[in-house]
């Protein structure tokens, strides 16, 4: 019999303006943003969770606007929305200006947070006992500002006196678990593995990383990611949602196991496409388009295609055509990794005495000898629009992505 | 490249077979205008075909002006061998057709193609176009500099330096450097910026996308403040909230104050309903009293006073107007009166006398103008005739002269002019019927004379043969002969008979018509004459009676007459008009004497007319005035009759009033006393009224409720019980209601001060959050995009110009050798040519300065100026040859076709020059050279025999021509 039940759901960035978006598509996709935030809630109700834990960012912002506030108050104020406990996240902090967590700002702008909903404002571990169930505590830690902090969370100076009785102890925070931080993504308040796992916390749910990941300890899962509850942007792909925990008891340590629920109906794909041999723009999107049937990319979703290859003199891709755009909810192109036709290992080879040739060499040589990547890439751009210039006549801006 | 046989099938002024020496220099001499530049033209037709683009030429396209001159066939063949392989190019200009073969047979015309329908063989063996093959290897003798032309731009956009360029990098065909650094050089200039819609040089992109970023960062700045300035107001809505909440409180303290103070209330408010009931009873006491009074009528009193007022009013009215119909009527009498004394002149007049004088009057003023008029139209009548030449003694005179003639005579006389007008145009028809009758009867006889001629004659004939044939019988002679004789005579005899009986039948009806139609016209024309004659004597007789001369006078003065008469009847008319108007005057004028002595005399004209009828009008007006007078003031008695009726209706009306009111007239008091009575009266029903329907219905709506009184009692009683009884001396009243309720009152009015400032900054605060929110992020994103932009736009220049500047480095090496080789090879030309030139530069755009023999340096303008047209036409001989040789290094050499390139040096110069093409060029091109100089070219070939026996092989025009086809 499961002990406790839970809805892990985290980083909804509410009121993200979806910048990378067309600007028909970002309403939509801040409406869908919206939608799965509901959709959890319903979730949480109908599977008879105990709690809904939320670690941090539930806002993109600080300064939350007032219709983005009302929705979200709005969602948890449910008939039947089990008790929520919200760990404010390096995006929206618990700072005393916070316009989502300052009590006191709250109501001067007429709004207040139902009573289920338990928001942790110190920035120092705090428990509030889970209603309902004896002997489970949920504790939480916030963000008190927006900047990235290096303070441990779980180390075990943090955690003295922290979940010291025998009861059932689970942890909702947001933070960067070591060795495992997407690009992109500032490292804050970070943890270890070892850390997390030597913790006496039954279960943590954690926020930060947007995509879904767990660490897993002899007694099942010790701490997960849900990641984004959508995809916010294109590096995020996979499935997002939320996760169902469930704590069951046992011999010696409670055990956990969780299970994922999509909210996102969109997916994100980050697809690779050889556009060698294409003799035309249209070429290159037939290209793209073929790689997102293979994947199985469907037109709701949001794919990135990253070409590669050569592509023929004169050809000039600048981005999507109508029929690729047609054929997805938004699609980006990565050309850094598309070089034009030229064989550069065989200008390296040509000893001849033609201007064209020594000016490839004299290039050539500098970009072999040359480390810094960024230097590389000049280098190289300048070779293919020298090559241009000599061979098509014709020098259009087609090379300052270049990538290795 | 050598040319080995050119056949032309008809070229301008060229046709046949002409061979070139691929070894020696082919020497073509012949007059001037005979065909050898055509010859030359011709191979270069034969390599690269003869353009017609009548854009590009449009006086004359070569095509056009390389037409045979002879008409007939327009082509040539071209034999040539280039890269150890023969080749025959047939160019048919007419068909537009090219064949290529080899000298194994086979077709090659696909592999020369270029473009849709072009095969520029010369380009395709020599990497030359037309345009750079004429410039380096058709050295035409005027246009020797053209090879390097003055204009910068035209050096720099020629080919020719690229040629040179791509000589150099042995490579042909391709962009060479110059070309590649001007398309980096364009890019950088043409950049579009699509974050900008912006296309201009990639500088002006970056800096206006810095620009625009500056722009988006000073307002996500200004996003930022204002957020950061929403914190006071977020604050103050904090403030506001606690005071909001504070002041509720001490809202709900009064409350619990005012409920306090409620026992102390309960009690005056139970003594309070007591003292209303005992009032209430002493109002229901007085309305009893005045019941009596409940029925008199609202406004009695008023309508009483109001009545008796009216009833004063109409007495006094009454008495007004009987003393004023008696002053009126007197008054009015004695004007009258005065006004029949006034009018005793007209006394005797009737009012019809008075109309008539005014017709009288406007009868006189119509004669007057009437006859102005007509004084005026005959004064205008007379002045016309006599512009006209009007006699009117002459008129005067004929008309007395013709007036004494009778009825007949005259009636003669009018008629004259339509007897004569008709009998002309009568003996006109007539003559005209008399000619046509006269003309068909002429007809009638020829047709008659036609059948008549022949008939008489056979008739004739056959008379005389019967004559012979009787004399034949008689004298016993033949039979058959006077048998025939008389049978003849017998058929022509009646033939001739028949023709003269037809003859005689022909337009037999219609002579006899024309015969009577003429016969009736000569009778009537007869008539007609006898008739005027007749008239013309009774004329005579009348002229001689009036004394004229004769018929025609007569005549002519009658007509002059008739004219006279005519023209003179309007004045005529009028002076008729005149002499009734008078006598029409005359009789209205006695009549208007007669009536003014009547009414005591006065001038006869209108206005004295219209005053005595105006006075006779005015006198019978008056008389009827009086006669009237009583009649006119009958409206004053029956305004009294009204005003009595009215008198007596108000009395009974306020008898009337005051037996409504339960009182009784009693005429012997006057009504002053009664009025004052009904006016007490009134008073009470008032009182009444106002009790009844206001004082008693207030006093019993301030009543509590028995159920209140009673649950207020129980309060009471509970209050009693709970603190110990209750009166007026403990009640627990610190402050009064009016205190609390004005502290109630400020608490409230501060409770919505600070719900209105709440609203008012939270409208604030929630408009600056969501325009951050709004905004912020999308211009983040787009500061993000800009800085992207403009990461791309220096890349871009940066990868440009390094592109650039190593294309730029590896150009000044290429131009160092070909400009190098060039300078060198010039002056090798020039010196063997003997001009002396000290040395020869060529710049990086093909552009040349010289350095001569006494040591000056002239740039390639000052030199071409400076040196003698010989010298210069060397130097640029030398150029081209230079060049020719310079691209020929690597890849075919070059044919050169010279075209009396020394034409403009002089002799010594020139041998040298051909002995520079006989034995420094020709070793390595092939030399085609073509002069008009045969004298000199002899010479030349006396001075060396040697040279110009083995090196030339002479191509006379003129001989050739007998090896034409």
């Amino acid at each position: 019999m499961p002990l406790a039940r839970f809805l892990q759901v985290s980083d909804f960035h509410l009121g993200r303006a979806f910048g990378w978006l067309a600007a028909e598509r970002r309403k939509e996709r801040r409406y869908e943003q919206r939608r799965a935030l509901e959709e959890a809630v319903r979730l949480a109700i109908e599977r008879g969770t105990h709690a809904i834990l939320l670690p941090g960012d539930l806002f993109d912002v600080e300064a939350v606007d007032a219709d983005t506030m009302s929705f979200a108050l709005h969602a948890f104020r449910v008939a039947g929305c089990p008790p929520v406990f919200v760990a404010p996240g390096n995006h929206d902090p618990a700072s005393p200006t916070s316009h989502a967590w300052n009590p006191a700002l709250l109501r001067a702008r007429g709004f207040a947070w139902p009573g289920h909903v338990h928001v942790f404002t110190e920035p120092e571990w705090t428990a509030l006992p889970l209603p309902g169930l004896e002997g489970v505590t949920v504790w939480g830690r916030c963000f008190a500002s927006g900047m990235p902090s290096a303070e441990r969370p779980l180390e075990p100076g943090t955690l003295r006196g922290v979940a010291a009785d025998d009861g059932v102890h689970v942890a909702v925070f947001h933070g960067s678990r070591e060795g495992f931080c997407p690009p992109r993504q500032a490292v804050t308040a970070p943890f270890s593995d070892d850390e997390a796992l030597r913790s006496r916390f039954a279960y943590m749910a954690v926020g930060h990383y947007h995509a879904a990941s767990q660490l897993r300890g002899p007694e099942g899962v010790r701490l997960a990611y849900a990641g984004s509850a959508v995809a916010l942007d294109m590096s995020e792909t996979g499935p997002h949602g939320a996760l169902e925990v469930r704590i069951t008891t046992g011999q010696g340590l409670p055990r956990t196991e969780t299970e994922f629920l999509e909210l996102d109906r969109r997916r994100v794909y980050d697809l690779g496409a050889d556009v060698s041999g294409c003799g035309s723009a249209e070429q290159v999107d037939r290209r793209a388009l073929k790689a997102m049937d293979q994947a199985g990319a469907s037109e709701q979703d949001i794919t990135t295609v990253r070409f590669s290859g050569r592509l023929a003199r004169g050809v000039r891709y600048s981005g999507p055509g109508p029929e690729l755009e047609g054929h997805a909810f938004h699609v980006r192109v990565d050309l850094s990794r598309v070089r034009p036709d030229y064989d550069l290992d065989a200008l390296r080879r040509d000893a001849s005495d033609v201007t064209e040739m020594r000016f490839a060499r004299a290039l050539l040589e500098r970009l072999d000898a040359e480390k810094d990547p960024g230097e590389r890439a000049l280098l190289e751009s300048a070779l293919y629009y020298g090559l241009d210039a000599f061979r098509l006549g014709e020098v259009a801006p087609a090379y300052e992505e270049l990538a290795e | 490249m050598k040319l080995l046989r050119l056949r032309v099938a008809g070229f301008g002024p060229l046709r046949g077979e002409f061979e070139f020496d691929p070894e020696r220099v082919t020497v073509i001499v012949d007059e001037n205008e005979r065909g050898k530049s055509s010859l030359l033209a011709a191979v270069t037709a034969a390599l690269y075909g003869l353009e017609n683009d009548r854009r590009s030429h449009r006086v004359l396209t070569p095509l056009d002006r390389w037409r045979p001159w002879d008409g007939g066939a327009f082509g040539v063949e071209l034999e040539l061998e280039s890269g150890g392989e023969r080749y025959s190019v047939r160019r048919d200009f007419e068909r537009g057709t090219v064949e290529v073969w080899n000298d194994r047979g086979q077709e090659l015309t696909p592999q020369f193609r270029e473009g849709k329908d072009e095969f520029p063989v010369g380009t395709k063996l020599l990497g030359l176009g037309v345009d750079e093959f004429e410039k380096c290897a058709f050295v035409r003798q005027d246009e020797l500099d053209q090879v390097v032309p003055g204009d910068e731009k035209a050096r720099r956009n020629g080919t020719l330096h690229a040629r040179l360029e791509s000589a150099a990098d042995t490579r042909g065909g391709d962009t060479n450097a110059s070309e590649a650094l001007k398309v980096l050089a364009e890019a950088l200039k043409k950049y579009t910026c699509a974050e900008l819609e912006f296309t201009g040089t990639v500088d002006n992109a970056a800096q206006r996308l810095a620009a625009k970023r500056g722009l988006l960062e000073a307002e996500v700045h200004a996003l930022e403040h204002q957020l950061a300035q929403a914190a006071g107001p977020l604050e103050r809505l904090a403030k506001l909230g606690e005071e909001e909440e504070a002041a509720r409180a001490g809202l709900a303290a009064l409350e619990q104050e005012r409920r306090r103070a409620g026992a102390t209330g309960v009690l005056r408010q139970l003594r309070e309903d007591e003292a209303r009931r005992a009032e209430l009873a002493a109002l229901r006491a007085e309305a009893e009293e005045l019941a009596s009074c409940a029925h008199l009528p609202v406004n009695a009193e008023a309508e009483l006073r109001e009545t008796l007022a009216r009833h004063e009013e109409a007495a006094r009215s009454l008495e007004t107007l009987e003393s004023r119909r008696r002053g009126e009527q007197t008054r009015e009498r004695e004007a009258l009166e005065g006004e029949t004394a006034s009018l005793e002149a007209y006394a005797s007049c009737a009012p019809g006398d008075a109309d008539r004088m005014v017709g009288l009057a406007a009868e006189m003023r119509r004669f007057a103008e009437e006859d102005a008029r007509l004084r005026g139209e005959v004064a205008t009548l007379r002045d016309a005739l006599a512009a006209r030449g009007f006699d009117p003694e002459r008129a005067q005179a004929l008309h007395q002269r013709f007036g004494a003639l009778g009825e007949e005579h005259l009636r003669m006389l009018r008629g004259q002019s339509d007897v004569a007008l008709a009998f002309q145009t009568e003996v006109a028809t007539l003559e005209q019927a008399r000619t046509e009758s006269t003309e068909r009867l002429r007809e009638i006889d020829a047709s008659r004379n036609r059948l008549r001629l022949p008939g008489g004659f056979l008739l004739a004939l056959g008379l005389g043969a019967g004559v012979a044939g009787v004399v034949i019988m008689t004298m016993q002679g033949g039979l058959r002969l006077w048998a025939g004789l008389l049978a003849g005579a017998a058929v022509l005899s009646a033939i001739g008979g028949g023709l003269l009986a037809a003859a005689s039948a022909t337009g037999g009806g219609d002579r006899q018509q024309a015969l009577r139609r003429l016969s009736d016209a000569q009778r009537r024309l007869n008539q007609l004459k006898a008739h005027r004659a007749e008239s013309e004597v009774d004329l005579a007789e009348v002229s001689v009676s009036l004394g004229f001369r004769d018929a025609r006078e007569l005549l002519r003065e009658w007509g002059e007459s008739l004219k006279l008469a005519d023209d003179s009847a309007p004045l005529r008319r009028a002076h008729e008009q005149l002499e009734d108007l008078e006598a029409r005057r005359r009789a209205t004028f006695e009549e208007v004497r007669t009536r003014l002595d009547r009414t005591g005399g006065g001038p006869p004209d209108p206005a004295h007319l219209e005053r005595v009828a105006a006075g006779i009008r005015h006198l019978t007006a008056v008389r009827q005035r009086l006669a009237e007078m009583d009649k006119s003031w009958s409206w004053i008695d029956e305004e009294k009759h009204v005003a009595e009726a009215a008198v007596r209706g108000l009395l009974e009306r306020a008898m009337r009033i005051l037996h409504t009111a339960g009182l009784a007239y009693d005429p012997a008091r006057p009504w002053t006393e009664q009025v004052a009575e009904l006016s007490a009266r009134a008073r009470g029903r008032e009182r009444l009224v106002l009790l009844t329907g206001e004082l008693i219905p207030k006093a019993e709506r301030l009543l509590m409720p028995g159920a209140q009184v009673a649950e207020l009692r129980e309060q009471l009683a509970a209050s009693g019980a709970e603190a110990g009884p209750l009166s007026e001396a403990d009640a627990p009243t610190p402050r009064s209601p009016l205190e609390l309720d004005r502290e109630t009152r400020q608490l409230r009015e501060a409770v919505e001060l600070a719900q209105r400032q709440r609203a008012d900054l939270k409208l604030e605060v929630d408009e600056v959050c969501r325009r951050v929110n709004a905004e912020r992020p999308d211009k983040l994103q787009q500061i993000e995009r800009l800085d992207r932009a403009i990461a791309r736009a220096k890349r871009f220049k940066s990868a440009v110009e390094l592109a650039g500047a190593t294309i730029q480095g590896v150009a000044l090496d290429t131009h160092r050798r070909w400009a190098d080789w060039l300078n060198r090879r010039v002056v090798e030309i020039l010196e063997t040519f003997g001009t002396r030139v000290g040395e020869l530069r060529f710049g990086e755009d093909l552009d040349f300065s010289v350095r001569v023999w006494n040591g000056q340096q002239l740039a390639r303008g000052k030199a071409a100026l400076q040196l003698s047209s010989g010298a210069r036409d060397q130097l640029y001989l030398a150029i081209r040859l230079a060049i020719s040789e310079y691209l020929s290094k690597r890849e075919n050499p070059l044919p050169l076709l010279v075209d009396d390139a020394f034409s403009s040096s002089d002799d010594e110069r020139a041998r040298a020059g051909m002995r520079l093409l006989l034995e420094g060029l020709s070793a390595r091109h092939q030399v085609v050279f073509a002069t008009c100089h045969r004298q000199r070219l002899e010479s030349f070939a006396r001075l060396d025999p040697e040279l110009y026996g083995q090196r030339v092989r002479r191509l006379d025009m003129g001989a050739v021509g007998a090896t034409r086809s």
